[in-house]
């Protein structure tokens, strides 16, 4: 099972709000590692690639901000194995798993008791949408 | 006439008074002045006496008597005073009487070549306004019928005979001034090019196509607004949860996406030279601009990537720098790309702009490449006020970082951390690595800037003007070496900046010589100089065994002498003096390296 698909599982099964939010920082800190990686393959998706890591270093700092945030150390993807196939298929797997991200962060959101639960993951669900807006193919 | 004559003598002897180190009693014991401080204050001094044989001639009966209505003379004198207006809207008195500087222009304002240019100016103005001056004293009829008489008209012609001698004195003054230390084109050509501190009114990119000169335009005006935005912020990093984290990492962004689109800008323009083959480029000084930017671009993504692991209290608030940077990305990506409503989610559908398309004739290389310039210019402020923000930010106790970031033996039962030293070093480290690669690459485009005539070619040559200071009232002691990274002087930050020359420019320097487009010259060689010693510095064998250990060691520390007594300007030495905090050249404890695979084209 790849990465990616370790993630979406994760975040289909994520239980409860500590969960969910543990799960999006790793989803957010998977993009950032792979999008780092991938930047410097093509001269045309650098800037794309560059603000997506951005986009998703600012959505795993939104998840932090949250009360439920479990305090525990996490997986880091500082050395990720870069994706297969060509950039824009990196670019497209990163969009498709940040869409998801964000549909599970609202989600969250909405069922968040907690005001500051809530509006982090609405703002990292933002941060997903930048994501995929910045990698997406179909535009 | 003579009203508006003495209105605008008055406005020149304002000038001089701005300019002037001291009275002319002070400046005889003094050894400190040079030539063009000493024309000044004679020009001065004439124009005083000048001033006041007018005011009185004025003041006599019948000595406000026009020929005829002295238009042109109040429009002088309006906009002379208009001009110096201007150039007062760069300084402001504190209250102490000091001289403060409020835009990175002042000291240019305050510079030798622009204090050449002007006083040599007001001379020629007084020159020409002598024989005017005499003439009316001896035109018929001075005074109109109803003065009072005869002996009046010889008063007030007595007092423009001696207010045009005194313009003859003030336009001679500048003689020996001028046989020791001519007036260089460029002098004049920066006095006229400083433009008001207000920084330029934002022109929103829109989805309307934009031509290339008009991208070029707005490029000029987002980097203004950056430099200006960039004013304060140390002082902002310190109490404002405004300056975020997010902020400073966006910026970062910013900085290495402009630079790899300058990049591509120039390697396309170099293109284009080989196609027309003749504006004076072979394209080897424009390939070699834009491996400036590559390795600009990359030391601003370590900057990035370095702040993936702080965190300010605040996660990210847009700011006005964010805002202009935004812009100026905008409009880069559409001098690189072929549409008109690019953003960085458009790459992977738009085509490339042709060279020819991005400059169609010889013409259009000015504009793009200047274009190129400001940017540059504008992220190596940036470089230096963020380095400063970031420094103050971190002593105000601003820098954390997410627990969960950290090694599983920090135990710390909370979802932040006060950031660990090592991290920050490393975070500085990255900085000072990116305000030397950004200041290289606005060094190598001010040279490209001035060999094609560049419009932005007056940031060379204010650069370059700053390191020559003249005396003046109220202005602090010389350049404060170790102040030299201080977010209010921009311009300091080049190899003339901090006083101390390298041995090309200081041998320049030596011959008296202070032609600022030789000094470009002089400290492009030196920069060439160093970084060729630092890199046969890392060529060096690496220390593995103890007998290339007891080899290397005494090398390599002869070489870091010799850069530090050959270079006491670059950039190792002008480190702030950061509490001690600043690694050289380590990352994390590795070797930071500039060269970084650059993206496949």
């Amino acid at each position: 099972v790849s990465q990616v698909e370790l993630l979406r599982q994760r975040l289909v099964h994520a239980d409860g709000m500590a969960g969910m939010l543990a799960t999006g920082w790793e989803a957010f800190e998977f993009v950032r590692g792979v999008a780092g990686a991938n930047a410097d393959r093509s001269a045309d998706m650098y800037p794309a690639f560059t603000f997506a890591r951005g986009a998703a270093v600012s959505g795993r700092n939104a998840i932090a901000f949250a009360p439920s945030m479990p305090a525990d150390q996490a997986v880091l993807f500082e050395s990720a194995t870069p994706l297969k196939g060509d950039v824009y298929e990196v670019a497209d797997t990163l969009a498709d798993l940040a869409s998801a991200l964000s549909a599970h962060l609202r989600e969250a959101a909405g069922l968040a008791g907690d005001a500051s639960d809530r509006a982090a993951c609405e703002d990292a669900a933002r941060d997903a949408d930048r994501i995929t807006e910045l990698l997406a193919k179909g535009k | 006439v003579t009203r508006d004559l003495q209105r605008v003598v008055a406005v020149m002897s304002r000038y001089c008074d701005d300019l002037i180190p001291c009275n002319a009693v002070e400046a005889a014991s003094r050894d400190d002045l040079r030539e063009w401080e000493r024309a000044a204050i004679d020009v001065a001094s004439a124009l005083r006496y000048a001033t006041g044989c007018l005011r009185r001639a004025v003041d006599e009966p019948g000595g406000d008597a026009s020929l005829r209505p002295g238009r042109h003379l109040a429009t002088a004198a309006e906009e002379l005073a208009a001009a110096r207006d201007l150039l007062h809207t760069h300084l402001a008195t504190d209250p102490d009487g000091l001289r403060r500087e409020r835009s990175e222009w002042a000291p240019v304002v305050t510079s030798l070549p622009v204090t050449r240019a002007l006083v040599h100016e007001i001379a020629r103005w007084s020159r020409q306004l002598a024989p005017f001056t005499a003439w009316l004293a001896g035109a018929e009829p001075l005074a109109m019928p109803h003065a009072p008489g005869r002996h009046t008209a010889a008063g007030v012609r007595d007092e423009l005979t001696n207010a045009s001698q005194w313009l003859q004195v003030a336009g001679a003054a500048v003689r020996p001034a001028l046989g020791a230390d001519p007036v260089r084109a460029a002098d004049t050509e920066l006095l006229h090019a400083i433009p008001a501190a207000t920084p330029p009114q934002r022109r929103r990119p829109g989805a309307v196509a934009e031509s290339v000169a008009e991208l070029c335009d707005g490029i000029a005006i987002s980097a203004s607004r950056l430099r200006a935005a960039a004013r304060g912020s140390r002082e902002r990093a310190i109490w404002s949860p405004n300056v975020t984290s997010g902020g400073w990492q966006w910026i970062a962004q910013a900085a290495a996406v402009t630079s790899h689109l300058n990049e591509l800008v120039l390697r396309s323009l170099a293109v284009r030279v080989r196609q027309l083959a003749g504006p004076g480029e072979n394209g080897t000084r424009l390939n070699a601009a834009a491996d400036s930017m590559a390795d600009m671009r990359a030391a601003w993504h370590q900057v990035d990537q370095m702040w993936d692991m702080m965190i300010t209290e605040s996660r990210l608030l847009p700011t006005l720098a964010m805002t202009d940077a935004s812009d100026l990305v905008l409009r880069m990506g559409r001098l690189v790309w072929d549409k008109p409503d690019w953003t960085p989610a458009d790459s992977r559908h738009a085509t490339r702009r042709t060279a020819a398309a991005l400059a169609p004739e010889v013409s259009a290389f000015a504009g793009v490449v200047s274009a190129a310039h400001q940017a540059v210019d504008a992220f190596a402020r940036l470089a230096i006020s963020d380095t400063e923000a970031v420094a103050a930010a971190m002593r105000a106790g601003r820098l954390y970082t997410p627990t969960r970031s950290l090694p599983a033996d920090y135990n710390v039962p909370r979802p932040f951390a006060p950031a660990p030293t090592a991290r920050y070093r490393a975070l500085q480290g990255a900085y000072h690595v990116a305000l030397d690669a950004s200041i290289h690459a606005a060094h190598v485009l001010d040279g490209l800037a001035i060999a094609i005539g560049a419009p932005s070619r007056v940031l060379g040559l204010a650069r370059a003007a700053v390191s020559m200071q003249s005396h003046r009232r109220g202005s602090q002691s010389q350049i404060d070496p170790d102040d030299l990274r201080s977010s209010d002087l921009s311009f300091m930050h080049s190899r003339f900046s901090t006083g101390v020359a390298g041995p090309v420019e200081q041998a320049i320097r030596d011959l008296k010589v202070d032609d600022p487009v030789i000094l470009l010259r002089a400290a492009a060689i030196d920069d060439a100089a160093r970084q060729l010693i630092i890199q046969a510095d890392n060529a060096l064998p690496a220390a593995g065994s103890s007998v290339s250990l007891m080899m290397a060691q005494p090398a390599a520390s002869s070489t870091a002498q010799l850069v530090a007594q050959s270079f006491p300007s670059g950039p190792v030495a002008e480190r702030p003096t950061d509490a001690g905090l600043t690694p050289r050249g380590l990352l994390n404890g590795q070797p930071v390296t500039k060269a970084r695979p650059r993206p496949r084209g």
